[in-house]
């Protein structure tokens, strides 16, 4: 392997970590599957067409791995977030604001969406990608991509519009908890 | 009126309308308060979530990440999962505005946008708390009594004041012009996507809202206001200790989408800048 293609990837590793971290909520196991990532990336070079995006690919081989992960805990019965984004009503005017914008708030919030929306929320709004770059990633159309992920951030904002509680507590823990 | 779907709006605010289909939203919205609060859904999201995700730019890497790949997969040092070691002086995320390969000069593009956005470093989970939300939008509806001398609503466009036009002249990023009360700060200038220069900009004043803008240099030599809309109030907090120390930030999600989505390139260094502003903007 090419000196170059460790360079990108090393450079690469801080928004690989965002991206974990914005889809496990938590720092340390974030860190778990960036090492996975890179495992496999590292493994797999051979699969990677030089000329197409690394990141993507590497984004790509991250995702999926996190997916594959929250389908194993479902089958073996771990609670899954439910498909409840759905439910909640409107926000009656009501605005986000102060408090509500909280790792811990937004956390809960989009730890309610489903599994490829968050994902979604992820790759668009926190690391920035285009839609086709997200529904390549993904694999779906890019009018899938769009209607998705508008559902998905339209009930995590009527989430944290609603006065549902997020615990105090609950940040230090998200961050910083032990993995079991 | 035909029914924008809440698609559209979303992509106006990430940035992934073409420019017709962007013109056409920017006069619907102008004039329809209820289609601008439906912005904010979005808006808000796409302005937030790097902030709140962001733990990761305020740490280096693990080094036990970095030797990984430098040995090709194999995890030949001693540090493991459990046993992480961490050093100092990795990079950190660069914003979605700047590609990976100019990690050097990364701190500028991010801090003009979000005014030197501070997150208090030290202490570890700050928060952002949106102000008093709200993504307004100054049409011709709202100018009477709001920002209307700083911007106004005239034959289908916007136009802007004497001071905001001076501050857009003359006035580098960063520095502060006081026009009519107000602060008139441009915030970063940049080229669109058709050659255009165009320059964010915020207004602030004692007591009253902000705003933010941005606008861009026709072929004429005059300077057309694209957007201006009521920003938000951002603060900082660090909740992990329940202190609420920090100072507020003029941010504006929808006009940071929209300049994303005309930006061609990288905005301006310092230096290409100051020679724009001293050849008063010919090129």
């Amino acid at each position: 392997m090419t000196d170059d293609i460790k360079a990108r990837m090393i450079a690469f590793l801080p928004r690989l970590r965002r991206f974990a971290f914005a889809l496990t909520r938590n720092m340390d196991v974030a860190d778990d599957l960036v090492q996975d990532t890179c495992e496999r990336a590292l493994a797999r070079l051979d699969q990677w067409e030089p000329g197409t995006s690394l990141e993507s690919w590497m984004y790509r081989i991250a995702q999926n791995l996190w997916l594959d992960r929250k389908r194993s805990e479902k089958s073996r019965g771990v609670p899954a977030e439910l498909d409840e984004a759905m439910e909640f009503e409107g926000t009656d005017g009501r605005q986000v604001t102060d408090s509500r914008l909280t790792l811990a708030a937004v956390s809960a919030g989009i730890e309610r969406l489903p599994p490829d929306q968050q994902v979604l929320i992820a790759l668009v709004c926190v690391e920035g990608l285009s839609y086709k770059e997200a529904a390549a990633s993904l694999g779906v159309p890019i009018g899938t991509v769009m209607s998705r992920l508008s559902r998905a951030r339209q009930a995590l904002y009527q989430f944290l519009a609603s006065d549902q509680p997020v615990a105090g507590g609950e940040l230090r823990e998200r961050v910083h908890g032990s993995r079991s | 009126m035909d029914h924008v779907p809440n698609d559209i709006l979303m992509a106006f605010v990430d940035g992934e309308l073409s420019d017709e289909q962007r013109t056409w939203l920017e006069a619907r919205l102008a004039r329809d308060p209820d289609l601008r609060s439906r912005l904010e859904p979005f808006a808000v999201t796409r302005a937030t979530l790097p902030l709140i995700f962001d733990q990761p730019a305020r740490e280096p890497v693990p080094q036990h990440l970095i030797a990984l790949i430098q040995n090709g997969g194999r995890s030949a040092t001693a540090a493991t999962r459990s046993d992480r070691v961490v050093e100092r002086g990795t990079g950190s995320v660069p914003s979605r505005h700047r590609p990976l390969t100019t990690e050097a000069d990364q701190s500028g593009w991010f801090d003009r946008l979000f005014g030197g956005f501070a997150l208090a470093p030290a202490l570890g989970y700050a928060a952002v708390l949106l102000v008093g939300a709200g993504v307004g939008w100054i049409g011709a509806s709202t100018l009477g009594g709001g920002d209307g001398d700083i911007v106004r609503y005239e034959s289908g466009g916007l136009v802007a004041s004497r001071g905001l036009l001076e501050a857009l002249d003359q006035k580098p990023s960063g520095e502060a012009l006081s026009a009519d009360g107000r602060l008139i700060t441009v915030t970063a200038s940049f080229r669109s996507g058709d050659g255009r220069i165009c320059r964010q900009y915020q207004v602030t004043a004692q007591a009253a809202p902000s705003f933010a803008g941005y606008a861009c240099r026709n072929a004429d030599g005059l300077w057309r206001v694209a957007m201006h809309t009521e920003a938000v109030s951002v603060a900082t907090r660090d909740v992990a200790y329940g202190g609420d120390s920090g100072e507020a930030r003029i941010v504006s999600p929808a006009v940071d989408a929209a300049v994303s989505g005309t930006m061609s390139g990288e905005p301006m260094a310092v230096g290409e800048e100051q020679e724009l502003l001293r050849k008063r903007w010919s090129h």
